[in-house]
């Protein structure tokens, strides 16, 4: 038994030299994307929320205050309230742009998303 | 033709070498009989008649030898694995994220169509980068209220299509 094992120990050893930076480098881009599709999620919700805000025919501030408010986990860099006409309608598009902090080595790989939603504004 | 080989950890003591020669080359059957196994494997091959030697460690399938590659193939097929466990997940989060800006631009139009009507509710969805498929307005059913569904879609490129669904009231004045 343990003869066979030492015959088998170079394979697997060549095994494991292949399979494990493959695995770690698999499993840090599984991370990656899931951490992108949840903070995008997050921006969703916000220029979703920041738009009802401003139906409600609120201030820019409270706007960018409710849009920022559901943003958690990612660094908000800019709200922007845009009101116009389209037509006979009072538009309102409200877009928000986040990035995650990360850590200093790593933070010029951290990416800027932004997300938009339009609505039409209290007549 | 007797010969004695160091095949890894497996010491082949006897080479037994039935020659039939004819000119240069031979028909070679070799059986390898190592010290504790009375037979391990059988090999026959064409090879040209030499003295001394005939190394026989690649040949034979003792050892490290036989599984030479088998890694490499192992890790070929786990990469192969991983990469498609990758690609589900991107589908995914793009569906959800989809999903999502659907849904959004379905309740703002439901929201628009309840004050204005449907036809500045279908160009509020194009703007959130939806569709609306259709926009119900149902005054009947209360008095006071305004209900409209609206279904909006969204094509994505790979032929999947997300749709959402969103219903909203609006308070009108009594008539008299």
């Amino acid at each position: 038994m343990f003869k066979k094992l030492l015959d088998d120990r170079g394979w697997a050893s060549a095994e494991l030299a292949l399979l494990t930076p493959a695995l770690v480098f698999l499993a840090c881009v599984l991370g990656a994307v899931v951490a992108i599709a949840g903070d995008r999620a997050q921006l969703v919700l916000a220029a979703h929320n920041g738009v009802l805000a401003a139906m409600r025919s609120e201030t820019e501030e409270s706007v960018r205050a409710t849009a920022a408010l559901t943003l958690s986990s990612v660094k908000v860099l800019n709200v922007h309230v845009n009101r116009s006409t389209l037509g006979a309608m009072a538009t309102v598009t409200v877009c928000v742009e986040a990035k995650r902090p990360l850590p200093q080595p790593l933070a010029a790989l951290a990416m800027a998303w932004h997300e938009c939603a339009t609505s039409v504004m209290e007549p | 033709m007797n010969v004695q080989h160091r095949s890894w950890n497996r010491e082949v003591r006897t080479v037994h070498v039935p020659l039939a020669t004819s000119g240069a080359a031979s028909a070679v059957s070799v059986m390898v009989l190592t010290g504790n196994s009375p037979l391990l494997a059988t090999w026959r091959e064409r090879l040209p008649l030499q003295r001394g030697s005939v190394d026989i460690t690649a040949r034979t399938g003792t050892g490290r030898s036989s599984e030479r590659g088998s890694a490499g193939v192992m890790a070929m097929i786990a990469v192969a694995f991983l990469a498609a466990v990758t690609w589900v997940a991107l589908l995914k989060c793009d569906l959800v994220l989809t999903r999502m800006r659907v849904q959004t631009a379905a309740d703002v139009a439901a929201l628009t169509a309840a004050q204005m009507g449907c036809p500045p509710a279908a160009d509020i969805a194009r703007r959130n980068g939806a569709r609306l498929d259709s926009c119900q307005a149902d005054a009947g059913t209360l008095s006071s209220r305004v209900w409209v569904c609206v279904d909006a879609r969204v094509d994505l490129p790979r032929g999947f299509t997300v749709c959402a669904h969103a219903r909203a009231g609006t308070r009108m004045e009594p008539t008299q």
